[in-house]
């Protein structure tokens, strides 16, 4: 396998030689390189673009929000990481839209082997070269206008509470999923272990969404309902249905760490169509049309027209974004749970159920039904349980 | 109330006054007529005896006259005949024309004198005696009981009698027998003094009633005018008396008015002597702030309501006054309730000195505890903003003083990262060179180098170096780690992210607290955190939550201090932090073993300002502020549970939801 490239940005050498040393056990598997300013950075890119880029913010000269900013529209497929001691909130938010993760320094040694690590695996995730360009580029995913529309009224009126804002932007898996980023990789310090979105919004509190959704526009405007043939509120529903029942499940069987993850791998399974919808609109109209065609699956037709599905772009896009490694698992397996080397009941599994309970329900006709991969569930231990899954969903009707 | 301003009037009834009054004069007045009549009939009584008598006399003189010529000889005619009884010589002749004439005795000519009185007047005058020579002229009863008395001594007697049915006054004297008398009476045998009889005179009464009537009428006019005038001016008086007393009495229902209205007014008011400082008035409001009764008070002074004035100082005010150094003096002091202690007051002291009256002093004394209290709270408001704000600077520094640690944390962390993992190849390099010169020892040609590495081996004490040398790197990790941690907590200790309630992980904010606040509690106990993983997060106001954390675990720190006093042996106490769920709300307590507290200053430790602790090592705001953030801000609550000697434990509960 082909080493990765990593680059090291940051003024203060004293910094950039521990990286060096202490990576040293790493230096089989990644090439590292150390630039001492933006400008030296950029040149490094020039003659090879590294696979990522982990920059300080606070530099003379081209500061780390500038570089990450130029590298994200040059070299658009780098994975993009700060890693910074600065806690000064304005300057965080610059960073929001050209920042794949953030990491607070000082940074564990092990931390952030785990999150370079990490990073060089989302590789192996999604290897078409075309989609992880695309899909590392974004800073957006398309929001429902009704959604964008409300936010923005909720946000101008003074007597508007974090709990408003919070039911509204739940309803949409594109701004959940962006407040999820924020919230989980450190941008603003402290916080770990988000449980919802719900709990994300609230704990950013309304004077930061405020600013982010207004200043540093995190949510993109849509103005149609309909991406590519995709219905948008079609899309919204499934998600937060599979996404409910998914949490249920996880509490069911599991405990409730994994009904967290659930819930969130639950919402966030299909992001991937909104990825592809939306930067590929003319490619993905050919899905649907495949799909009637031959009578395949959505995620069978993507995986022809792509060579990838939506599971892992979603999957990929989520790594990016410093998702849980357990959630990410879940999107990237969640129509192939068998490929899926693990033996126990986990997020994956619920997202898996919940989804393809929740599809048999909304599916018109027989042929539409998919049956369950019984191998995959009794492997985990759950083909008796897989019944009363189903049972689950009625009675949340 | 003391009766300094109203004189009880006697309130009389001024129609009663009135009435007596003119009973009184009424009475006066008829006595005075009464008497009047009575002596108006008296002097009737005594004109009409005057006229008897004179007439009595003018008969008596001209008998005598008669009698002195023994009789006069008058013409015969009809009226005129001879008189029968009388037998003297000649007693009718002729004149030598031929008329005859006759003699007319003194007794004939009274006759008929009276007769011509009879006729022409009313006027009865009559000639009498018991033994009458003619039969005509014999008395009356009246006349004879008159001629009684006379016999018996009487020279006069006077009577009310009727006579043929009309009232007449009587009047009636003896005649004496004198010589001339003897001519014709000398018959019958009298001397010269005897009483012959009488004269009687009869005056109607009728005409002596007129009189009297005329004079009493006059006189009658004369009392009721003077009747009229008295009740006039008796009238006029009782008026005059009466506006008095209403003028008077309004005056004090005027006064009235104002003395209940200076009792109403919040403010209280003192009047007192400047010389002998004796209170003579206050008003209710007065006798309520200090609590003496009026009786008590006005044996009272100033001084002995203000503790905080000595006479002389308080003399000193006065006379500045009084020598109109100052119009008024305003101070601020502290007046003494009877029962309840000091209350802060401010006075207005004025001296006044009324139109025609003593000078005197008033205070005008207003309560200003409520003010007291606002200020108060407001010195607490700032100081609390003051407090907040000085936070937020030393949060501000706090975060760049983390950015400046950061920086050398990170590379450290990784250079101490490297050497580890370094070390650990190295290690197992030297392992294979001790092996090697193990094998090479045996080879004669490599004996003095394989002797030269066993040397090297040793100098640097190789086994020494092989076991300290992790341990100095795993030391060192554990204090980079310790560093970033603490940095980490202070910045979010310092600078939480948000200003608005956000579900927070209580666990969390308590461990950044305790690490934060180490350098409190370090020396003199051991923190042991009991936290339940399974803790729901609480919505809270994150900083604020970790001010109380840290104000009661400073607390209990110096609480064990406290206890520990000098301490020699290097003890430590034991702060232990428990969070659970308890009935469906989030519980926190700090428990310690230290010195605990009596329930005296537990019930004061959530007041502002109250502390136990020098001036100077505590603003005694710790706990209140904890108080209310708990409290007012999260709608918790905050309690403290502390047996002396033992410890205190600080109970904070905070609803799951809102």
């Amino acid at each position: 396998m082909e080493k990765k490239r990593i680059l090291f940005v940051d003024d203060e050498p004293n910094i950039l030689d521990g990286m060096r040393r202490m990576l040293r056990s790493l230096r089989k598997g990644i090439d590292m390189k150390f630039a001492e300013g933006g400008r030296q950075a950029l040149e490094l890119m020039k003659d090879k673009p590294f696979d990522v880029v982990v920059s300080d913010m606070r530099m003379p000269g081209m500061d780390g929000a500038e570089l990450l900013g130029a590298i994200q529209q040059k070299y658009p497929q780098t994975i993009r990481i700060m890693l910074t001691g600065q806690a000064d909130d304005d300057s965080i938010l610059r960073t929001v839209g050209v920042v794949h993760q953030f990491l607070a320094k000082p940074c564990e040694p092990e931390q952030l082997k785990t999150t370079l690590h990490r990073a060089c695996q989302l590789y192996n995730l999604l290897t078409h070269p075309v989609l992880r360009r695309i899909t590392a580029k974004i800073d957006t995913l398309p929001s429902l206008p009704e959604v964008y529309v409300e936010l923005q009224k909720l946000l101008a009126d003074p007597d508007s509470s974090v709990d408003d804002v919070a039911q509204c932007i739940t309803k949409d898996i594109g701004m959940s999923a962006k407040i999820m980023q924020l919230v989980n990789s450190a941008f603003f310090g402290h916080f770990s272990n988000v449980k919802s979105p719900e709990q994300a919004v609230h704990l950013l509190g309304l004077d930061t969404i405020k600013s982010l959704v207004l200043t540093v526009k995190i949510f993109a405007d849509y103005e149609k309902n309909v991406l590519a043939g995709i219905s948008l509120p079609a899309l919204m529903n499934h998600s937060m249905a599979v996404g409910g029942l998914a949490r249920k499940i996880g509490e069911n069987c599991g405990s409730k760490a994994i009904a967290d993850d659930a819930l969130i791998a639950g919402l966030m399974h299909d992001v991937g169509k909104l990825v592809l919808a939306a930067n590929l609109p003319d490619e993905y109209g050919q899905v649907k049309k495949l799909m009637e065609k031959d009578g395949i699956s959505c995620y069978q037709a993507e995986t022809k027209i792509f060579q990838a599905g939506h599971a892992e772009i979603g999957a990929y896009l989520l790594g990016l974004w410093g998702f849980p490694s357990s959630v990410i698992d879940a999107i990237a397996y969640h129509h192939r749970p068998g490929r899926y080397p693990g033996n126990t009941f986990e997020a994956l599994t619920a997202v898996y159920a919940a989804n393809l309970i929740t599809h048999n329900r909304d599916s018109e006709t027989a042929a539409e039904q998919y049956e369950p991969d019984k191998e995959y569930l009794a492997r985990v231990g759950c083909l008796d349980s897989f019944a009363e899954w189903q049972i689950l969903l009625q009675g949340d009707e | 109330m003391n009766n300094f301003f109203i004189k009880k009037g006697d309130n009389i009834n001024m129609k009663v006054h009135f009435f007596i009054l003119a009973l009184c004069w009424s009475i006066i007045m008829l006595v005075a007529m009464g008497y009047e009549m009575i002596q108006v009939k008296k002097e009737i009584k005594a004109v009409a005896t005057i006229q008897a008598r004179t007439s009595f006399n003018n008969d008596v003189t001209y008998r005598r006259w008669n009698a002195m010529h023994g009789g006069v000889y008058v013409t015969v005619d009809e009226s005129t005949q001879p008189n029968p009884y009388l037998h003297v010589n000649e007693r009718d002749i002729s004149t030598p024309s031929g008329r005859q004439l006759t003699l007319i005795n003194p007794a004939y000519m009274t006759r008929q004198v009276h007769e011509l009185q009879k006729n022409e007047r009313d006027f009865i005058s009559h000639i009498t005696s018991l033994k009458p020579i003619r039969p005509e002229n014999k008395a009356d009863g009246w006349e004879q009981e008159a001629l009684r008395q006379f016999a018996l001594g009487s020279d006069q007697q006077t009577a009310v009698t009727t006579i043929n049915g009309k009232s007449y006054f009587r009047f009636m004297k003896p005649l004496f027998v004198k010589k001339g008398c003897l001519k014709c009476h000398g018959d019958q045998g009298y001397k010269v003094g005897d009483i012959r009889g009488g004269i009687s005179v009869a005056i109607p009464m009728d005409v002596l009633d007129k009189i009297a009537r005329s004079r009493l009428i006059d006189s009658y006019l004369v009392y009721l005018t003077l009747w009229l005038l008295g009740l006039g001016g008796l009238g006029v008086g009782t008026w005059r008396l009466h506006l008095l007393f209403e003028s008077q009495k309004k005056a004090q229902s005027d006064l009235a008015d104002f003395k209940i209205t200076l009792d109403n007014i919040k403010d209280c008011v003192f009047m007192f002597w400047p010389d002998t400082l004796r209170f003579f008035y206050f008003n209710k409001g007065a006798v309520k702030q200090v609590g003496y009764t009026e009786e008590e008070l006005l044996t009272m002074t100033p001084l002995d309501i203000k503790p905080e004035f000595t006479e002389e100082d308080f003399r000193g005010m006065i006379e500045m006054l009084v020598k109109k150094e100052r119009p008024s003096l305003t101070f601020e002091t502290t007046h003494w309730h009877k029962d309840n202690g000091g209350i802060p007051v401010e006075v207005t002291m004025q001296y006044i000195v009324p139109q025609d009256g003593k000078g005197r002093c008033i205070s005008i004394v207003r309560d200003i505890s409520r003010q007291k209290k606002r200020q108060q709270e407001r010195e607490q408001m700032q100081n609390r903003l003051l407090q907040s704000q000085k936070m937020e600077s030393v949060g501000q520094l706090a975060a760049g003083i983390a950015h400046e640690i950061n920086t050398p944390a990170q590379y450290v962390g990784s250079n101490i990262d490297f050497l580890d993992e370094a070390f650990n190849d190295l290690a197992e390099v030297v392992e294979s060179e001790v092996k090697l010169i193990a094998a090479a020892e045996k080879e004669p040609g490599l004996t003095e180098v394989s002797r030269q590495a066993n040397e090297a081996l040793e100098e640097a004490d190789w086994e020494y170096l092989a076991e300290e040398i992790p341990k100095a790197i795993k030391q060192s990790r554990q204090g980079i780690k310790q560093v970033t941690t603490i940095v980490r907590a202070m910045k979010e200790f310092s600078h939480p992210g948000s200003k608005e309630m956000v579900p927070a992980d209580l666990n969390r904010i308590i461990k950044n607290t305790v690490t934060v606040a180490r350098n409190e509690w370090k020396y003199v106990a051991d923190v042991k955190l009991a936290l339940d993983p399974e803790l729901p997060s609480v919505l809270c106001l994150i900083d604020q939550m970790g001010q109380v954390i840290l104000n009661i675990t400073v607390n209990a720190a110096q609480a064990i201090k406290e206890k520990l006093g000098e301490n020699p042996e290097g003890e430590k106490g034991i702060i232990k932090v428990v969070t659970g769920l308890k009935n469906n709300m989030a519980e926190i307590r700090i428990i310690d073993n230290g010195q605990g507290m009596p329930d005296v200053i537990k019930d004061k430790i959530f007041d502002p300002f109250f502390t136990t602790k020098e001036v100077g090592k505590g603003t005694g705001q710790g706990l209140a502020i904890a108080r209310d953030i708990i409290v007012v801000k999260h709608k918790g609550s905050l309690t403290v549970e502390s047996e002396t000697g033992k410890g205190t434990v600080f109970i904070i509960r905070l609803p799951l939801e809102r």
